[in-house]
C-alpha cells in the first residue's frame, strides 16, 4: 500500500514532464521497384516520463505493458514480417534506455512493402491498407505515390483531452531515396535534396490530425 | 370562527408535512443522505444559479428531452421544492435492495410536464396517488411529495426460493424470469407505498445516533448505520454468486472493518469548504485502533520542517509494533466470522505469523512515523537522442539537451535501528551502489531511471532521503532552519495529514506545458483556491474524526459560489 502511494506520488511529480515522440520512415528504392525500408519510433524525448510510467500498472486507464510484453509484441511482428513473400534481411533493435525502436528490411516490390506496413495494424485495418495501397510505384509513368486512409481527425475526436496532449508535439518524418532524379512532388511541405535523388517530408502530428497537412505525396521521377 | 379553525388546520397540515418528510424514512435504513436545500438557497440564490451558463445548458437538455410546450428556464420550473430538505436513503430486505429519493414538490404539474409522452402513459392513479413503474424503479407522488425508488433483486434469494415460487398455482406455465419480475415489482410497490403513507414502521427520526449526526449548518449530511455491514452487503452481490449465504455472514460482517457508524457533513463557509467525517469504532476494536493510531510523532521530525519551503506534504504517525502485535487477533475477528468453517485455520495462521515476526524489531526498524515533503520544482537539463540530416537527407544520430521540471523533495522515515541501517549503507558502498560524501551518502542511481540525485543519511532516529545536497548537508551539520507555524499542531494532533499549498503549487506549474483549457482552469484556481488539507485525528473516546478543508478566496462571497464559478469556467 505504501509502495503504491509512493508510486503515485512519483508519477504526480513527473506528470508535467513533456511527452513527445518522432516516427521516421526511410525508404530507398532501386530502379526495378525493389529497395530497403527502415522504420524508427523514437521516444527518447519522453524517457523521463516513460521511466516513471513503467513503474505503474496503468495510466489514464490504459494498462502499461512490461518490458517483456513489449519485447514479445515486437518479436511477434518481426516473425510475421519475415514470413511475407518478397521480404528479406529483416533486422530490428530495441533500446530501452532511450526508448528507440527500429525495424528494417529489404523488399522486392511495393506490394511487399504494403504488407509490412499492414503488419503493424489490426486485421481489419490491414485489409484496408492492402486495398488502399499505401505505397505504389507506377513504372510506366515513373511516379511514386505515398497514400494513407486513416481519418485521424475522426479518431482524434474520440480520445479525451489527457490523451490528446501526447500527440501535440509528436512529429512524423518520411524520407524517400531514388536512383533517378526527382522532377516534382505534389506535397508543398516536402523538400527535395541537393542531389535531387532524395525527398524529405516532416509534419507535426497535430497538423495531420487537424487535416492541415499530411504525409501523402506524389513524386515524379526523371525517365 | 369556522374560518379560523380551517386556517389553523391548513397551517398545521403544512407544518406536519414539513416535519413528516424525514419521519417517513424507516429506522432500518442503512444509509441516509440529507440535502439541505434551504441552506443552499441562503448561499446562492435561485436567480444567481439560473444565470450560470452550465445551468442554462442543463435546462436546454431537459427541454430537448420533454415533449411538452412548457419551457424550463429556472431550477424552480422543475416543480421540486428547492427551499426544503431532500433525502436519499438505502434500505434492504433479504430479497431486494432499494435506493430511495424523497423530495417535496411545489408544483406537481410542472414535474409531470417534464415527463415524456411514453412515461405519461404509464402513470396510474390509486387512492389519490400517482404511480409510475418500470422494470427497475417506481415513482410515487401527490401534490406535495415525491418518492422515487430504484431496486435490485438479490440473486441468491431468488435462486434459493425458485422451487417454492414456481410451485404456486398462479405461476403455472409462466417462466421464472417473468415470475421474478412480477414478485419484485409487487414487493417494491408495497415497499414504496408503505414509506409514502408512513406505514414503514419506526422512523429514523427516533434514532439518537442519526439525529446527533446532523448539523443544521451543513448543506448536506451523510449517515451510515454500520459501515462494515453496508460495504459487505454491497459486495454480497459478488459473494452471493460464490454461494456464501449472506444473512449470517452479514451479521458477523458488521464487525469486519471495526467501524460502526459513519457520519459526514459538508459545509460551504465564507472562505472554506469543509467535509467532516466521524467514524465510530466498534468496542472490540477500540484497543487496537487506539494503540495503532495514538502514537506521537518523534519530536526530532519537527527540526527538519520549514513551512516557507514546502509545496505539499504527507505525514503519518502510527505505531508499527502495535499493529503487528494486534494483527493476528484482528485476522481472526475479521475473517473467522464470515468464514466460520475455517475459524481454526485463520486463527492458527495468525499465530504462526506472530511467531515468525519479531514485532519489536520491525517496530524499531520502521517506527511508523513518516513525512514526505515536496519542497519545490526545479529545472534540470536532460539529454535525449534525435536525428539530424545532411543535404542528401542521410540521417545522423545526435544527442541534444532539453530542460525538464524535476521535483525537489525530502522523505523522512522514523527508525531506531541506526546501526543496522549504517551496515546496509556500508554494504552499498562496498558494491559501489552508494558513494560516501562528507557525513552523508549519495545513491548511484542511473540517470535514466531518475532525473534527480538522491542523498541519504541516518540521524536522530530518522532515515532521510532527499534530492537536495544542500539540505542533506544542512541536516548533517545541524544547520537546518526549522519553521513550523500552524503545521506543528496539525501534525502533532493527527495520525495523518496531507497538505497542499495550492497557491504556491499552481504558481510553480510550467504554464507552457498546459493546454488552453487547462490554463483557464489553472488561472481560475490560482485566483480563488488557497491551501487545502486532509487530516485524520487520533482516536478520541471511540471516535476517529477526519476533515478535508479547502480554503478559498472570499471574492465570490462564499465557497459554494467559488465552486459554481469554477464549474462555469470549466464549462466554457
Amino acid at each position: 500500500m505504501r509502495k503504491k502511494i509512493f508510486k503515485v506520488f512519483l508519477l504526480g511529480l513527473f506528470s508535467f514532464c513533456t511527452s513527445c515522440f518522432e516516427i521516421i520512415e526511410e525508404v530507398s528504392f532501386n530502379k526495378d521497384g525493389s529497395g530497403h525500408v527502415t522504420l524508427t519510433m523514437n521516444l527518447s524525448q519522453s524517457k523521463t516520463k516513460l521511466n516513471s510510467m513503467m513503474l505503474l500498472d496503468s495510466v489514464n486507464n490504459y494498462k502499461v505493458p512490461s518490458k517483456t510484453e513489449i519485447k514479445n509484441k515486437i518479436a511477434q511482428v518481426i516473425q510475421k514480417v519475415k514470413q511475407i513473400e518478397g521480404i528479406s534481411n529483416v533486422q530490428n533493435s530495441s533500446n530501452f534506455n532511450e526508448y528507440i525502436f527500429v525495424v528494417s528490411c529489404d523488399f522486392t516490390n511495393v506490394e511487399a512493402l504494403n504488407m509490412v506496413i499492414s503488419n503493424f495494424s489490426s486485421k481489419k485495418e490491414a485489409a484496408i491498407i492492402k486495398q488502399q495501397k499505401h505505397f505504389s510505384f507506377d513504372t510506366s509513368k515513373n511516379t511514386f505515390t505515398r497514400n494513407y486512409h486513416y481519418d485521424l481527425s475522426k479518431a482524434f475526436e474520440k480520445t479525451n483531452m489527457e490523451d490528446r496532449k501526447v500527440f501535440e508535439t509528436a512529429t512524423m518524418t518520411t524520407i524517400y531515396r531514388f536512383e533517378s532524379p526527382i522532377v516534382s512532388s505534389k506535397n508543398p511541405t516536402a523538400k527535395i535534396s541537393g542531389s535531387k535523388k532524395a525527398i524529405m517530408l516532416k509534419v507535426n502530428a497535430q497538423d495531420v490530425i487537424k487535416n492541415k497537412n499530411s504525409i501523402k505525396n506524389q513524386i515524379k521521377l526523371l525517365k | 370562527m369556522k374560518k379560523n379553525l380551517l386556517l389553523a388546520a391548513v397551517f398545521i397540515s403544512f407544518v406536519s408535512i414539513a416535519q413528516n418528510i424525514e419521519s417517513k424514512i424507516p429506522s432500518s435504513s442503512e444509509a441516509v443522505i440529507s440535502i439541505n436545500g434551504d441552506r443552499i438557497i441562503e448561499l446562492i440564490s435561485i436567480t444567481e444559479f439560473d444565470n450560470f451558463n452550465f445551468a442554462k445548458k442543463i435546462f436546454k437538455k431537459v427541454n430537448r428531452k420533454t415533449d411538452s410546450t412548457f419551457i424550463v428556464s429556472s431550477i424552480k420550473d422543475l416543480g421540486f421544492d428547492i427551499n426544503s430538505k431532500a433525502f436519499y436513503f438505502y434500505t434492504r430486505t433479504d430479497s431486494i435492495s432499494y435506493h430511495n429519493f424523497l423530495v417535496k414538490l411545489t408544483d406537481k404539474n410542472k414535474f409531470e410536464s417534464l415527463l415524456s409522452t411514453r412515461d405519461k402513459e404509464k402513470i396510474i392513479s390509486e387512492g389519490g396517488l400517482h404511480i409510475m413503474a418500470d422494470n427497475s424503479s417506481i415513482t410515487v407522488w401527490n401534490d406535495n411529495l415525491l418518492l422515487f425508488t430504484g431496486y435490485e433483486k438479490h440473486y441468491n434469494y431468488f435462486k434459493e426460493n425458485e422451487e417454492r415460487f414456481m410451485a404456486e398455482p398462479e405461476n403455472e406455465g409462466v417462466s421464472y424470469y417473468k415470475v421474478k419480475k412480477k414478485i419484485t415489482s409487487r414487493w417494491t410497490k408495497a415497499h414504496a407505498l408503505n414509506i409514502f403513507k408512513g406505514h414503514g414502521g419506526t422512523s429514523i427520526s427516533n434514532s439518537k445516533n442519526y439525529i446527533a449526526s446532523k448539523d443544521k449548518n451543513a448543506v448536506a449530511s451523510v449517515w451510515v448505520q454500520n459501515y462494515s455491514q453496508l460495504i459487505f452487503g454491497a459486495m454480497s452481490g459478488i459473494y452471493n454468486k460464490m454461494g456464501v449465504s449472506s444473512l449470517d455472514a452479514l451479521k458477523s460482517a458488521s464487525n469486519l472493518y471495526g467501524v460502526k457508524s459513519i457520519t459526514a457533513n459538508l459545509y460551504f463557509d465564507e472562505e472554506a469548504t469543509r467535509l467532516t467525517t466521524q467514524m465510530e469504532v466498534s468496542s472490540e476494536w477500540q484497543k487496537t485502533f487506539k494503540s495503532f493510531y495514538n502514537s506521537k510523532m518523534n519530536k526530532n521530525f519537527y527540526n527538519y520542517f520549514n513551512q516557507n519551503d514546502i509545496l505539499a506534504y504527507m505525514s503519518f504517525s502510527m505505531n508499527t509494533q502495535a499493529l503487528l502485535e494486534e494483527y493476528p487477533a484482528l485476522m481472526t475477528s475479521m475473517y473467522g466470522g464470515i468464514m466460520p468453517n475455517y475459524k481454526e485455520e485463520v486463527n492458527l495462521s495468525g499465530e504462526f505469523l506472530s511467531l515468525l515476526l519479531d514485532e519489536e524489531a520491525i517496530g524499531e526498524l520502521m517506527t511508523g512515523d513518516m513525512l514526505f515533503v515536496l519542497n519545490d520544482f526545479g529545472e534540470k537539463e536532460v539529454t535525449y537522442t534525435t536525428y539530424e540530416y545532411d543535404e542528401n537527407y542521410k540521417s545522423k544520430e545526435v544527442t541534444k539537451t532539453k530542460k525538464e521540471v524535476v521535483p525537489d523533495f525530502m522523505i523522512m522515515i522514523g527508525s531506531k535501528k541506526e546501526a543496522l541501517l549504517n551496515k546496509v549503507v556500508r554494504l552499498g558502498i562496498k558494491h559501489k551502489l552508494i558513494a560516501n560524501k562528507e557525513g552523508y551518502y549519495k545513491i548511484n542511481v542511473p540517470k535514466k531511471d531518475m532525473p534527480f540525485d538522491l542523498y541519504v543519511v541516518v540521524k536522530n532516529d530518522i532515515l532521510f532521503f532527499t534530492s537536495s545536497e544542500e539540505k542533506i548537508s544542512n541536516i548533517v551539520n545541524n544547520r537546518y532552519v526549522k519553521n513550523l507555524g500552524k503545521h506543528q499542531k496539525l501534525i502533532k494532533n493527527n495520525s495523518s495529514v496531507f497538505y497542499i499549498n495550492g497557491e504556491k503549487l499552481i504558481s510553480k506549474v510550467p504554464v507552457s506545458e498546459l493546454s488552453r483549457k487547462e490554463r483557464r482552469y489553472f488561472d481560475y484556481a490560482k485566483d480563488n483556491l488557497k491551501d487545502a488539507y486532509f487530516k485524520s485525528s487520533k482516536m478520541k473516546g471511540n471516535k476517529i474524526q477526519s476533515e478535508i478543508k479547502i480554503n478559498t478566496s472570499n471574492s465570490h462571497g462564499n465557497s459554494l459560489n467559488v465552486f459554481f464559478n469554477l464549474i462555469e469556467a470549466l464549462a466554457k
